[in-house]
């Protein structure tokens, strides 16, 4: 009888503790997936109102509504930072001034361009 | 003349040779045949690299505490190895090598999937399992709980239940729980092909979330709390364990884990291994007790393997096939070797199958359901 006691009580408190650990982390993961989300739209914000103070006196930059691509905020202002910079770049160095970044897509990874031109070859 | 014969034949006899054989017939074979099983020990750590780490320090301590009149065992009081033995009796040892194994262990696969908790869970009902066994076999209460922890696959939960519980039977458990942890590749397999079908085998998981770094830090935290206040038994080797974690996830003592994971848990394996095999007299190792010992452990690994494996094909079942249960036999630590096990059985099904990351949230739940286990035991046998 002692022994089905310590049995039973044993598989059930260890079930119990990592069921609570389970639910702990599934509520915990729905948290930070929460803020993460949350914090991107911050990001946005941020991103499109420092772009539209960038481009005053740079060339510009097609926001990411018009492009038709979804892009992450980080990308964006990545991409739009180095085309001004080269954009700049080429004008102090005399260069074309009409250079200008109308739009912009992502590209394909490689190994997904690899697989696209399989499936064409096929 | 005669005084230089004397002084040679008074040396003789208090050599060990001399006592060997003086008392050969009333019990001295023992020690010749623990002499022995200590180098078979050392044969298979060295040839055969079974858990060298641990199994060359047990096997050395072994052969010291067997060599007569030299005083090396755990028991002789003054000597050395009794020193040493202190950090195994006063359970110093097991959770800084726990501190270790906390530093080297990625929670991440974990947190991308808690439901691998619930295969770590099942997988410990091996334990309780084997406890009934050794209890039918005629240990007492205490003994069989220290017995099962074997199943649970983690050498130094064995070595602090053990020791706990029922500290004559350290050495048989501690050697019997590391020689099965170096045959997972051969116990393993059999058991989770007998256990599913090809199709099963063959269930390919969808790709794991990526971990914040922030869920990173706070996982260890919230595990030591929400653990010790439950269990409060248990709070010693998870509180050691999720420490080792978060000096490796908050990124700001780079110094501190390396040096839990390399000098710190370097030292503490060589004095853990040779003060474990300095308990390993011959009275204490030669007996019936032991051959018992060494079958319920396999005993435990194999109902270990396949409570995980039945359990992962119940998620399964539930999940319509989104979970391969061979992930489930990862749940008794062993780590990451139980991992590996599951990628290359279910390789064997499918080349293309990557289970190791699948496997490995398991694998780490089996780390803190073995110590959630050996709290229970020792709060309801100690």
């Amino acid at each position: 009888m002692e022994i089905a006691k310590v049995v039973i009580i044993g598989i059930v408190l260890v079930f119990l503790i990592l069921v609570l650990l389970t639910f702990v982390l599934v509520l915990f993961g729905r948290i930070t997936g929460i803020r993460i989300k949350s914090s991107d739209k911050g990001s946005d914000k941020r991103s499109d109102k420092d772009n539209s103070l960038q481009a005053e006196g740079l060339p510009t930059c097609e926001a990411p509504g018009q492009t038709g691509y979804k892009e992450t905020a980080d990308d964006l202002s990545l991409i739009c930072a180095i085309s001004a910079a080269i954009a700049a770049f080429r004008e102090s160095e005399g260069e074309s001034g009409g250079f200008r970044v109308v739009a912009f897509r992502k590209t394909p990874r490689s190994h997904e361009r690899l697989r696209t031109s399989r499936a064409d070859a096929l | 003349m005669n005084a230089f014969f004397e002084t040679v034949l008074s040396l003789l006899k208090e050599s060990g040779f001399y006592n060997i054989i003086q008392t050969f017939l009333d019990g001295g074979w023992r020690t010749v045949l623990m002499i022995v099983v200590s180098l078979v020990l050392m044969y298979l750590a060295i040839v055969r690299k079974f858990e060298p780490l641990l199994l060359l320090p047990i096997a050395f301590g072994m052969l010291l505490a067997n060599l007569p009149l030299a005083g090396l065992s755990s028991a002789d009081e003054g000597g050395l190895l009794y020193y040493l033995y202190q950090g195994v009796k006063l359970k110093i040892y097991p959770p800084l090598i726990f501190l270790g194994i906390g530093v080297m262990t990625d929670f991440g696969p974990l947190i991308a999937n808690p439901k691998s908790l619930l295969l770590g869970a099942a997988a410990q009902i091996g334990i309780f399992i084997t406890f009934i066994g050794a209890n039918l076999l005629g240990f007492t209460m205490a003994e069989s709980g220290a017995i099962g922890i074997i199943g649970g696959a983690d050498g130094p939960t064995a070595i602090f239940t053990a020791q706990a519980l029922a500290s004559h039977l350290t050495p048989s458990i501690a050697v019997a729980a590391y020689s099965y942890m170096a045959l997972v590749p051969v116990i393993q397999p059999p058991i989770m092909r007998l256990l599913t079908t090809k199709k099963e085998r063959a269930v390919r998981m969808t790709q794991l979330r990526e971990v914040s770094r922030k869920e990173k830090i706070l996982f260890p935290i919230i595990v030591t709390i929400l653990v010790s206040l439950l269990l409060p038994s248990a709070a010693t080797l998870v509180g050691m364990l999720m420490l080792g974690n978060l000096l490796r996830e908050s990124g700001v003592v780079d110094r501190l884990a390396k040096t839990a994971q390399n000098e710190l848990m370097n030292i503490v394996t060589i004095l853990l291994g040779i003060s474990v095999g300095s308990t390993a007299s011959a009275e204490n190792f030669l007996n019936l007790q032991t051959l018992k010992i060494l079958v319920l452990g396999m005993f435990a690994f194999a109902m270990g393997t396949a409570t995980g494996v039945l359990f992962g094909k119940l998620m399964c079942l539930i999940t319509k096939g989104k979970v391969n249960p061979l992930i489930g036999a990862a749940g008794v630590s062993a780590v990451p070797m139980a991992a590996r096990i599951a990628q290359k059985v279910g390789r064997e099904e499918d080349p293309d199958n990557y289970l190791l990351m699948h496997a490995m949230g398991p694998n780490v739940a089996g780390v803190i359901g073995s110590a959630v286990a050996s709290g229970i035991l020792i709060a309801m046998l100690g």
